[in-house]
């Protein structure tokens, strides 16, 4: 595997020094707060979920004739921990309006004030 | 006001600067007869927030909420738990305040949600590639019709009686401006869907059949003869789900041969909302037709420095050529409810998305044969997921106005969807979810027998 600091590079010495384009590699990929975050189909797993459901009984009765699904559908899940950790992580990759001053776009930029968004689902 | 950054005295500096006595001076070129003078005539001032908030719980106990009732609507909408850490993430100001990703150096964390947004709504499906999203289901579907008369240089599309009305409704909105031909029917009241009639409407003239999986009344049509009979003339399918909770039960109908399946992803993280804004899913199984597609795609690809990232593509297909040489000109999508969907499905995973399919299964089943008891009710389907429809023997419209008046929410009437089709006018969709306790469903039962006697 690799060794924490692969490259020998230190501190004093500059970014490139170590013939890399762009300073030393890291172990985790990120540099300092940049992060790398690697797609859901590359960390979540089909047996892993996020979510607490009752598991599927056998020898119910079904209503589904010949149409019932056999063949995974092919989807992964992450735990909720790690689901937050993955969103959170994409979301800091993106500039938007909360972060700083966006002179684009007629169609979208408007203010719209917080409590909109929490009124939507009123009761 | 609580939104405008500049004060009184950032103003007159810059009305110093640029020479202006006061803000009126910059409105000299406007006629004095055109100039609004004062508030605008029938719009109240502006409330705080806090007076906002009280008018709104006022007005909402008006409604009567899915959750406040024993609740049994359906019909293409559907009440599902959302967890609470998807509505936590699509709040989040980078995500809810990103402007759309056409900067993709600001907006890798938008793009890739996309990209694996789309890998999940392909795999759900059974198809080699999906958009970022449409508006919603209906529209999604007319998206599908339109694309398949580009592929095949056919006018016609054949909509199957069973299809939502809404959706019929409009596809046949659209095809006023496009002149192309639609030929829909009245749905068929039998316990399973009229595959060989809607077989036999195929011909050579026929762009796409439209059929929709579960259909309206529940019921789940055999894709496979359809497709079948549709590729032998030339046609393509088009495959509509407006529950894709369902496809964690059933077979995908990409895997069943539809080249182009669209549907509502309402279900999956969007929540009932008042009826919106909800979120159209749209894929192809073959990768031939990906230039044909409509609205957004994004891809995978290196930046200068080698490493991945994300961009949308083979936007020649869209809004940025000509206007008639575009393959739709939606130029957005339903972005946060995509974001909301991947949420949801990255919890759920295919783990929990088959065990969520079970629970709505097996507790339909218990809501059929209970309400199969009730005297002078009959439950049409032979097949269904999560909705099936009752025949009730009386106007269902009304004896869902009854059982409202009395608190339990039993169900979407066909009437209500189909006012002028008589012969359905007895017939009620009763969906159940997960949400559905046993409680409810002996509820609606008890309370549908005392109606019906």
């Amino acid at each position: 595997m690799n060794a924490p600091n692969k490259s020998g590079w230190k501190p004093e010495m500059n970014a490139g020094d170590d013939g890399m384009h762009n300073g030393p590699a890291t172990v985790t990929g990120n540099r300092a707060l940049m992060l790398e975050e690697p797609l859901l189909f590359e960390i979540g797993h089909a047996e892993v979920t996020g979510v607490d459901l009752p598991e599927v009984g056998q020898g119910t009765s079904s209503r589904l004739g010949q149409f019932a699904r056999s063949e995974p559908i092919g989807l992964v899940g992450l735990t909720e921990p790690e689901t937050m950790r993955h969103y959170t992580r994409l979301s800091r990759q993106n500039y938007a309006i909360d972060l700083g001053l966006f002179p684009l776009g007629s169609c979208t930029m408007k203010h719209n004030p917080r409590r909109t968004g929490s009124t939507r689902g009123c009761a | 006001m609580r939104y405008l950054p500049l004060t009184d005295s950032d103003r007159g500096e810059m009305l110093a600067r640029i020479g202006a006595s006061s803000i009126d001076d910059l409105f000299v070129d406007v006629p004095q007869a055109a100039r609004l003078n004062g508030p605008i005539d029938g719009l109240p001032m502006h409330m705080s927030e806090m007076a906002v908030e009280r008018h709104m719980r006022e007005r909402s106990k008006k409604n009567l909420a899915a959750a406040d009732a024993p609740f049994f609507l359906g019909a293409g909408a559907y009440r599902h738990h959302v967890p609470a850490s998807v509505d936590h993430i699509i709040q989040r100001g980078e995500f809810l305040t990103a402007y759309t990703p056409y900067q993709p150096e600001i907006a890798q964390g938008t793009l890739q949600m996309l990209f694996e947004f789309q890998t999940q709504v392909a795999r759900l499906y059974g198809c080699a590639v999906a958009n970022a999203s449409m508006y919603d289901g209906s529209t999604a579907c007319w998206e599908a019709v339109a694309m398949a008369t580009r592929v095949t240089r056919r006018k016609k599309a054949v909509i199957s009686g069973a299809l939502h009305p809404h959706y019929t409704e409009t596809i046949k909105t659209m095809a006023k401006f496009t002149g192309d031909e639609i030929a829909d029917s009245a749905p068929s009241l039998q316990p399973q869907p009229d595959n060989a009639g809607l077989i036999a409407r195929i011909d050579d003239q026929t762009a796409c059949v439209v059929v929709q999986y579960p259909d309206i009344l529940g019921r789940i049509p055999d894709l496979a003869a359809i497709a079948e009979a549709a590729h032998a003339t030339g046609a393509l399918l088009v495959a509509v789900n407006t529950e894709p909770v369902a496809l964690g039960a059933i077979q995908s109908p990409g895997e069943l041969g539809a080249d182009i399946v669209v549907g509502e992803g309402q279900s999956i993280g969007v929540g009932l909302q008042f009826g919106g804004p909800y979120l159209g899913l749209f894929a192809v199984r073959d990768p031939k037709h990906v230039r044909q597609m409509p609205g957004r795609l994004c891809g995978e690809t290196v930046d200068a420095e080698g490493k991945r990232g994300f961009v949308l593509t083979l936007s020649t297909r869209e809004q940025h050529i000509r206007r008639e040489k575009a393959t739709s000109n939606i130029c957005t999508n339903a972005g946060l409810c995509a974001l909301a969907f991947s949420v949801h499905m990255t919890l759920l995973g295919e783990k929990g998305l088959r065990q969520l399919a079970a629970e709505n299964h097996r507790l339909a089943c218990i809501a059929a044969d209970r309400l199969a008891k009730v005297p002078g009710v009959r439950v049409l389907n032979d097949t269904f997921f999560n909705e099936f429809t009752l025949m009730l023997g009386q106007d269902a419209r009304q004896v869902t106005r009854i059982l409202a008046d009395r608190g339990v929410l039993a169900g979407v009437s066909l009437g209500r969807l189909l006012p002028d089709f008589e012969a359905g006018a007895e017939a009620l969709l009763v969906a159940v979810t997960e949400t559905t306790s046993e409680e409810d469903i002996e509820t609606l039962a008890s309370a549908l027998q005392e109606v019906l006697a």
